[in-house]
């Protein structure tokens, strides 16, 4: 009899430990999070700040070599456009979990493949999350389509530029902060994995 | 000026591979499309050089060198993000399992 104790001992006691453990990482961690939430008005502050965006490069492009086209008479766009990109950002940091975003090695060997004269130009990954790093990335590449459109005096923005600013630069970048509020809409579904 | 987007292309491939095959095959499907459009217009940007300024042409190159630092830190938060659902989703099946051992929800 009191064999048969001592063995049903032996036996749940690792048991009730490794329930134990389980309850423990369980109820310690109930979920984790790597990354900040979904938020519904910077994904909407990104598609207006986009479906804006195309329009005023068509309307530019339409007005080139006019004056109508020229950086002075639009560069109320461009404050615009940054002090909307800045909410979000204020946002993002409000809301991340993380400090910086790990994506310093690929940078590094980015920069490693490139000549030595563009290597300076890339710099370092700005501070904050990687959410807010797309959305500082947005703001500087705001400030380079104002730089050029004000370099281009009378010649305003051409029909080249299009594709240029839109499929690459402003629009790349806009497209990738937009993805990132999707993926995070969808993995808040339920049954998403 | 003719610049080679492959070579362009294959440059920026190459260095994602620093980054470990796991995390860059998830990150191919988003990323590298992405990624060819840049190369595709820093290409443009020499072929159209004669409607820019030097100072124009030299901001839609920094435009685009952004945009590049950005896919990459975008691509990084959606690994996070996949990383983040696949834990919890391990911890909601402990969970289960500590609360349909124990017979009530504990936790």
């Amino acid at each position: 009899m009191h064999a048969r104790r001592g063995t049903a001992l032996t036996w749940r006691q690792p048991a009730l430990l490794l329930l134990s453990f389980l309850a423990m990482l369980a109820a310690a961690c109930t979920t984790v999070s790597l990354v900040s939430a979904y938020d519904e008005q910077t994904e909407q502050g990104l598609s207006a700040l986009y479906v804006d965006t195309a329009n005023f490069v068509e309307r530019m492009i339409a007005q080139h070599g006019q004056p109508g086209g020229t950086y002075a008479a639009n560069q109320q766009f461009y404050s615009d456009a940054m002090a909307r990109v800045d909410v979000m950002i204020a946002r993002s940091e409000g809301f991340s979990v993380r400090q910086s975003c790990p994506s310093t090695a690929f940078l590094s060997h980015l920069t490693e493949a490139l000549p030595a004269d563009i290597r300076g130009r890339v710099g370092t990954l700005p501070p904050g999350d990687c959410q807010t790093v797309v959305l500082r990335e947005l703001r500087g590449a705001y400030g380079d389509m104002r730089d050029f459109h004000r370099a281009q005096g009378d010649r305003g923005i051409p029909d080249s530029a299009r594709d240029i600013i839109l499929t690459g630069g402003v629009g790349s970048l806009l497209r990738t902060a937009i993805a990132i509020q999707a993926a995070k809409h969808a993995a808040q579904q339920p049954g998403a994995r | 000026m003719a610049v080679d987007v492959g070579n362009l292309l294959q440059s920026m491939i190459g260095a994602g591979e620093g980054l470990g095959a796991d995390v860059w095959n998830k990150m191919q499907t988003y990323a590298v499309p992405e990624l060819h459009k840049i190369a595709v217009q820093i290409a443009a940007i020499a072929d159209h050089i004669t409607d820019y300024t030097p100072e124009g042409a030299k901001a839609l190159f920094d435009m685009q060198v952004k945009a590049s630092v950005g896919v990459i830190a975008g691509m990084t938060e959606m690994t996070l993000l996949a990383v983040q659902t696949a834990i919890n989703a391990i911890l909601n099946a402990i969970r289960g399992f500590v609360n349909g051992a124990i017979g009530f929800a504990l936790v």
